[in-house]
């Protein structure tokens, strides 16, 4: 089931076209209030978009015409409250196959809970559940209704660490052959999840592509940001990147002389150094001033202008905004055209 | 919250006022007596009656009053204010005016009444007009008690399910229906206890004729000056039954979970 989806919903400022290939997972990577929930509920037709054309395997489910109701269109919203119904845990899941007319709902709800590990729970009201024995309900009700399409808001948002590392391992197996689209902000389940990956920025799909090329191979510092990676952009000239303040990094690969590149790399491995310019020939170093430390937990970032580093907390606790740094990236990393 | 301490002889002045009549009410009572007061032909032929039109007339709430209280919820503003106002009218409306505007729509020269009678149904001073004041006077607590629960439920749950498959109908009996279980619970042991009181419109509409039309409130008030033990058994009767029925399902709805 391949989809193509493109929806305006005007009051909530969201423009967004995704396209999922059939079996195959996009993640739609974006902060808090990008957008990624209202795309997802307007494609399920949980709000009504302003304007739509939605596309399932060649079939024009929202578009010219009237549209398909929403219970017919076999996209399953898997949403962030979990939304139970007040029922039991067997009949939450039997929900989807009672409604498709099936004799066997039990029996298929028994199968899902047991894949989900919640088959004890049958009998349990939803007020009874921890959060991540909701969810996992939640996953186990949503897949039981064969949907052509699975829509995930923020699977692991309000879980502990536990619950959302193992449910994490049993979605990545459960999505296998689904077509699905799974919103988050969190780069690691893009890169655990995804097959491709779309970033969304105030309501506007700002990058897409494969989770590979997109994760590690950012064309934006908002998608470098998303991906957890550092953009280092400037011109190609004599095998180096010249950046804008003027300093060099030598690269390996890239387009050619004259033509915008960049390197992408994690904030960890990225070095700083605070006073004179640093003697070590190993790194290309690049004079910067810092713009905002982020705390995060053990360690902080330390946002400048060009470049961003994860330093420990011992060595930030002599920076402010404005103080002049280097910031030393490795040489030689493989570049890659803007 | 325990508010400030001049509340309280207020509020002990507040429990006199309504308690205090209660209290006279058992202490007037012949209880060596009771059974046989309750059991004299007259007193249990009214007592089945309120009870039977009492049953009908809830079930005839539930039926209608469900239903106008979604279509209440679905109205927008000054509508829905309109509408609000027009069904909730019986709630204020002194009963015996609503027994004339129900003998003017049902009675034998009625809108509506005129044309049935013709056709050879009448309906005032019959069984049905008692149920009928009963149902008038007993709407506006399901109504209101829908309407305010649906407000407070959302619709989120009803579009997931949606998602998921389910019709309307599956919808509203699977999903929105049983989250209202407290609200109908409410409304309907609001709307029994107020059809099993009704008098005004009762008395106006239908009549007060022996085991066709005359209630127990309507006996009650018969038999006040001829027989006044019998009056207080079956003010008792109807006190015991009002206070337990509130007692036992009447729960106020805003505070409770959903899930």
């Amino acid at each position: 089931m391949r989809l193509e989806a493109q929806v305006t919903v005007e009051g909530r400022d969201v423009d967004a076209t995704l396209t999922v290939g059939a079996g195959r997972t996009l993640a739609l990577l974006g902060p808090n209030g990008s957008g990624k929930s209202t795309a997802l509920e307007a494609i399920a037709g949980v709000v009504r978009p302003t304007r739509a054309r939605i596309v399932l395997d060649g079939r024009e489910l929202v578009g010219a015409g009237r549209p398909v109701p929403p219970r017919e269109r076999g996209i399953v919203l898997l949403a962030q409250d979990d939304a139970l119904f007040p029922m039991s845990v067997l009949d939450n899941v039997a929900f989807g196959p009672r409604a498709a007319g099936r004799r066997d709902e039990r029996e298929v709800a028994g199968t899902w809970l047991a894949r989900v590990g919640c088959a004890d729970l049958a009998a349990r009201r939803p007020g009874e559940l921890s959060g991540g024995q909701a969810r996992r309900v939640a996953i186990a009700r949503a897949l039981a209704a064969e949907p052509r399409v699975l829509l995930l808001d923020e699977p692991f948002a309000g879980l502990d660490v536990e619950a959302a590392s193992s449910i994490r391992t049993m979605l990545r197996a459960l999505l296998a052959d689904v077509t699905a689209i799974v919103t988050t902000h969190d780069a690691l389940d893009a890169h655990t999840l995804a097959d491709d990956v779309a970033v969304m920025d105030r309501g506007r799909v700002v990058e897409a592509g494969a989770a590979a090329e997109v994760l590690t191979r950012p064309r934006t510092p908002f998608a470098a940001r998303m991906a957890a990676r550092v953009l280092v952009a400037g011109t190609m000239r004599g095998g180096a990147l010249e950046l804008r303040g003027g300093a060099r990094v030598p690269v390996s690969g890239g387009p050619g002389g004259g033509a915008a590149g960049a390197v992408a790399l994690p904030p960890s491995a990225v070095t700083l150094v605070v006073g004179d310019a640093p003697r070590d020939r190993a790194l290309a170093w690049i004079p910067d001033a810092v713009t905002a430390l982020e705390p995060r937990g053990d360690e902080v970032r330390v946002v400048g202008s060009a470049v961003t580093a994860d330093v420990d907390a011992t060595v930030a606790a002599r920076l402010d905004a404005g103080a002049a740094v280097w910031f030393g990236v490795p040489r030689g990393l493989p570049a890659y055209a803007l | 919250m325990t508010g400030p301490r001049w509340l309280v002889p207020l509020a002990v002045a507040g429990a006199l006022l309504v308690a205090l009549p209660l209290v006279g009410l058992l202490a007037r009572a012949s209880w060596g007596e009771m059974w046989s007061l309750i059991t004299a032909t007259a007193s249990l032929e009214a007592l089945a009656l309120s009870l039977r039109t009492s049953l009908v007339a809830t079930a005839l709430v539930l039926v209608l009053g469900v239903p106008l209280g979604f279509a209440l919820h679905a109205l927008q503003g000054r509508v829905r204010a309109v509408a609000r106002a027009v069904l909730l009218a019986p709630l204020v409306l002194p009963p015996v005016v609503g027994g004339l505007a129900l003998l003017y729509a049902f009675g034998r020269r009625g809108l509506l009444g005129g044309p049935l009678e013709d056709a050879g149904v009448s309906i005032a001073y019959t069984t049905v007009a008692v149920v009928l004041a009963q149902a008038f006077v007993a709407m506006p607590f399901m109504v209101v008690s829908v309407e305010s629960a649906l407000a407070t439920h959302g619709s989120r749950r009803e579009a997931i399910a949606a998602t998921l498959g389910a019709s309307r109908t599956r919808i509203l009996a699977r999903v929105t229906l049983p989250a209202l279980g407290p609200a109908l619970a409410t409304g309907t042991v609001l709307a029994f206890a107020r059809a099993l009181g009704e008098f005004g419109a009762t008395l106006t509409f239908a009549g007060s004729l022996a085991g066709v039309t005359r209630t127990t409130p309507l006996e009650i008030y018969l038999a006040r000056e001829t027989d006044p033990d019998a009056a207080v058994a079956l003010s008792i009767v109807l006190l015991v039954v009002a206070v337990t029925v509130v007692a036992v399902a009447y729960r106020p709805v805003a505070g409770r979970a959903v899930r």
